[in-house]
């Protein structure tokens, strides 16, 4: 089983397609080693760079300061035990803060399972109102019904472990839906506003559970306490976290931005990355996780290739440019992070 | 009305076409497609290949303008106002003195408003249509204030650097904007508490420093669309501040696959050399600008699109663009991009090209474009300062053509409006709209207004609209002065100073002081001198007296000649 995982690594890390072994590669830079480094820059020191993941075709700027690299270190751990944070709370709340005021008397739709509002109104206490949503909340009972309502195809897990489930297993699940957008005000401030798409599917099976959050755009609510990420201000686009447990272990994909948070670093961008737990190398994220330093708005880029050196590194980027090595400690996955829609 | 006033009416209408020189070239020649800077369209080579004949073309037949001429074209371009009596007075006694006058109407504030007047028509912002949805705002502002103040932000900082003289630089790079009261109550700026008009301010949400680049009111007005992927909005910074235009561009679809897919058209746009040539320099471009990108959901979020989104700069990626980069350099975000711009040739050059065009009212011809390389380098060896380039155009041959070909020009709404509100207070709005100027509630187009949507090419040549617009707006301006100053009887009267309303024309004294007004009128309106014992101001004296016997009122009489005067070709040909 370890070994099957640590092929799978491979599909978690750069996103193969199900039920295939083969590394897509989405990194031009791999399989190459170092030879023929491009230095544009004379008094570049490249020792400065993770060694062992110097490439063909690599540009070299000017490295940052030691500082600058522990900075980019402290805010990616930041991130990293804050993924955990995520979930539909904010929503939810957003939505029966709305509901709740009675301001679905303007311009209500109930087709189906879903709840849709539309129009730009006033309630009859003078809230304003505008926006059109659609709240979706769909039971799922059957494995071709789960495979479509999941938004999950497409994905596999620990070398076809996901679909494997699935196809044996019995399987049940949830799934909640918002779209668009709905904004609610009174003369105290913004009492809830959803702008976006958000999703919230949740699946088990006996030995297996997986789940995807989706969180598209800004969510306010007024009675989201302080800890809540909408609490903290922290604004999600494009957001997509999907888990996957089993007894063996677990991964964490994350791609999509965050902006609104605390310190030096403002907003974090995750391209393909992955945190695992019970695979070949626990001790290292995948994927690009860049970071925007706030005062200058300047985006860092850090490369992690654990299938290369699973030493908790991964080469800084700017604009292009190697600039630095960053090395990060990774919290324990924890994927039980969140509850049934 | 007497045959002569008729015929007078009718005559001030076929004076038009010659005016603007009835010999007149054809203007086929004309260079208005903005390539005539370094393209950054990919070639094989990088070499720009210059398709003029070995002779070149030839200038124009420039001949200089009389001193009285060039003194009311520089003050309507450069004050937008025309010249005073005084003004008129000191040049008829001094030709030379134009050249002071000149000096000082460059140093006068107003040069400011007028750079801003002419850079409506490069940004085309100023209309009533916006890309965000504004339904929310517009309850608590009218759309007209909204569409105003949204419109004029990005014009409003070139204002403000004319004015204090800052250097052109800043308008890309800048940290500060330009906000009045309306902006203010929408957007996150630190706006004086209490503070009405327009103001300097600072954005508070920690957008990057990029002048114009982080306005809201240029992203509100010039929007993309999702699979756009701001590629509109490069090709608007390009357009105007680089005087290169995308979509002039030709592409040979020569060898292009079918594109009957969005992946078809992803795809080609990739790897096609007839799509890449534009889409490698384009789309990098184009990734500068995600913090003002909104799904569709999101424009119409009031709170989304006031503020500034780092947490979407990175969306050129999971949405199929290219890392940012300006001329195939990779940048370091807005900022960024707004220090390259500032330092790219093209920047000045583009801005010198667009000066010189707002001033003479035309497109640059091919002959002509040595010029500009010539009011660019004035504009750098004065630090970039706006009026060091204005003051290069002015004294040039081009701007004081007299000549036949292209001696004339026609005044921009913009000028029309100011300068009939100079003359008589009269300011011709509806629902807060300037009806000379505003695209839809008002008549724009009709006079050769430039929008981008509903004429996008400035009008050089006058049109049948644009004299009926005149001709209603000399109707109620003349009305309402002539109310003004004669039936409310105003302690400073703004055009009747020497007669009052009293005059009887049936004595000698009362004739002669409204012989005198006539032609203190003509003076001012249409700054030229008229002997009061002459014909035309017997013209004009027996128009009077036909009204008023018809009418029994002087204010009506006086708003009959103020009319024909405001009627003249010469208020927007000159």
């Amino acid at each position: 089983m370890r070994r099957l995982w640590r092929a799978g690594w491979a599909c978690v890390a750069l996103g193969c397609t199900p039920g295939s072994d083969a590394v897509t590669d989405t990194d031009t830079d791999t399989d190459v080693v170092d030879t023929d480094v491009v230095d544009t820059d004379t008094d570049v020191d490249t020792d400065a760079v993770d060694t062992d993941v110097v490439d063909t075709d690599l540009v070299m700027g000017t490295p940052v300061d030691a500082g600058t690299e522990r900075s980019i270190g402290v805010a990616l751990e930041g991130v990293f035990a804050g993924l955990t944070t995520f979930d539909n709370e904010p929503v939810e709340l957003a939505w029966a803060a709305m509901r709740d005021r009675r301001i679905l008397g303007c311009n209500v739709y109930t087709p189906g399972d879903t709840i849709r509002l539309e129009g730009s109104c006033s309630a009859p206490d003078g809230r304003r109102t505008i926006g059109q949503l659609e709240r979706t909340y769909t039971g799922i009972v059957d494995v071709d019904g789960v495979s479509d309502a999941l938004r999950l195809r497409g994905r596999d897990f620990a070398n076809g472990r996901l679909s494997q489930g699935w196809a044996t297993e019995a399987v049940t699940g949830r799934e909640l839906y918002f779209f668009g957008m709905f904004y609610l005000a009174d003369d105290d401030g913004t009492v809830g506003r959803i702008n976006g798409t958000f999703d919230h599917v949740v699946v088990s099976a006996p030995s297996l559970s997986a789940r995807r959050l989706f969180l598209g755009g800004p969510v306010e609510a007024r009675d989201a306490g302080p800890t809540t990420w909408s609490g903290r201000g922290l604004v999600p686009q494009d957001l997509e976290i999907v888990a996957f447990s089993d007894a063996e272990g677990g991964v964490l994909q994350v791609s999509g931005s965050v902006g609104g948070l605390g310190g030096t670093y403002d907003t974090f961008t995750a391209t393909n990355g992955a945190i695992t737990r019970g695979m070949a190398c626990d001790t290292e994220p995948a994927g690009t996780w860049s970071v925007r330093r706030r005062a200058d708005a300047h985006w860092f880029d850090v490369v992690f290739n654990p299938e290369r050196a699973c030493d908790g590194c991964g080469r800084v980027m700017d604009a292009g440019a190697v600039v630095g090595t960053v090395c990060v400690t990774v919290p324990q996955l924890d994927t039980r992070w969140a509850e049934d829609p | 009305m007497r045959r002569g006033g008729i015929a007078r009416s009718v005559g001030v209408v076929l004076a038009w076409g010659c005016l603007l020189g009835c010999t007149r070239a054809t203007d086929t020649d004309a260079d208005d497609t903005d390539t005539d800077t370094d393209t950054p369209v990919e070639t094989d080579s990088d070499t720009t290949v210059d398709t003029d004949d070995t002779t070149g073309p030839v200038l124009p037949d420039y001949q200089p303008l009389d001193a009285i001429d060039l003194l009311v074209r520089a003050s309507l371009d450069l004050r937008g106002i025309r010249p005073s009596i005084d003004d008129l007075g000191r040049v008829e006694a001094d030709p030379a003195v134009v050249e002071t006058l000149i000096a000082a109407y460059l140093e006068d504030d107003r040069v400011g408003r007028r750079v801003r007047e002419m850079w409506d028509e490069v940004f085309l912002v100023r209309d009533e249509e916006t890309f965000v949805t504004l339904d929310y705002f517009r309850q608590r502002h009218s759309l007209a204030e909204l569409a105003r103040s949204i419109g004029e932000e990005p014009t409003r900082m070139l204002e403000r650097i004319v004015v204090e003289d800052r250097p052109y630089t800043e308008f890309v790079t800048a940290d500060w904007t330009v906000v009045n009261d309306v902006l203010a109550d929408m957007w996150p700026v630190d706006y004086p508490a209490g503070a009405q008009g327009w103001q300097t301010a600072h954005y508070t949400d920690g957008r990057p420093a990029a002048g114009v680049l982080s306005t809201n009111g240029l992203w509100w007005q010039a929007g993309s669309m999702l699979n756009n992927l701001n590629r509109g909005r490069a090709n608007e910074v390009s357009r105007t501040l680089l005087c290169f235009d995308y979509l002039n561009t030709e592409i040979d679809f020569t060898g292009v696959g079918a594109l009957d897919s969005e992946a078809a058209l992803g795809n080609a746009i990739r790897t096609d050399p007839a799509c890449t040539a534009c889409h490698n320099t384009l789309d990098p471009l184009a990734s500068h600008f995600f913090g003002f990108f909104y799904y569709d959901a999101q424009k119409r979020d009031p709170l989304d699109v006031r503020v500034y989104h780092p947490e979407r700069e990175r969306l050129w990626q999971t949405l199929g663009g290219l890392p940012p980069a300006f001329h195939r350099v990779p940048t370091q975000g807005l900022a960024d991009l707004g220090r390259t711009i500032a330092a790219d040739p093209d920047y000045s050059h583009c801005f010198a090209k667009r000066a010189w065009e707002g001033l003479l009212h035309r497109d640059v011809l091919p002959a002509e474009r040595t010029l500009i390389d010539g009011h660019d380098a004035a504009f750098r060896a004065g630090s970039l300062r706006v009026r060091a380039v204005l003051r290069d155009i002015v004294a040039s041959d081009a701007y004081r053509n007299g000549g036949p070909e292209y001696g004339r020009k026609l005044a921009s709404p913009t000028i029309l409006s100011s300068e009939v509100e100079d003359l008589t207070g009269f300011s011709w709005t509806t629902d807060d709209w300037d009806l000379v100027r505003a695209p839809v509630t008002g008549f724009g187009p009709l006079v050769g207004g430039v929008d981008g949507i509903y004429r996008s090419v400035r009008l050089d040549e006058p049109s049948t609209t644009m004299v009926l617009v005149q001709k209603r707006l000399a109707e109620a301006a003349a009305s309402w002065v002539t109310t003004h100053d004669i039936v409310e009887r105003v302690e400073t009267p703004k055009l009747l100073r020497i007669a009052d309303g009293s005059e009887d024309p049936d004595t000698a004294t009362g004739e002669q002081r409204i012989r005198n007004q006539i032609a203190a009128l003509h003076a001012r309106i249409v700054s030229e001198r008229v002997d009061p014992a002459g014909a035309t101001v017997d013209e004009e004296l027996s128009l009077f007296r036909d009204v008023l016997d018809q009418t029994g009122r002087p204010h009506e009489a006086w708003a009959a000649i103020v009319t024909l005067l405001l009627r003249d070709p010469r208020l927007v040909v000159f």
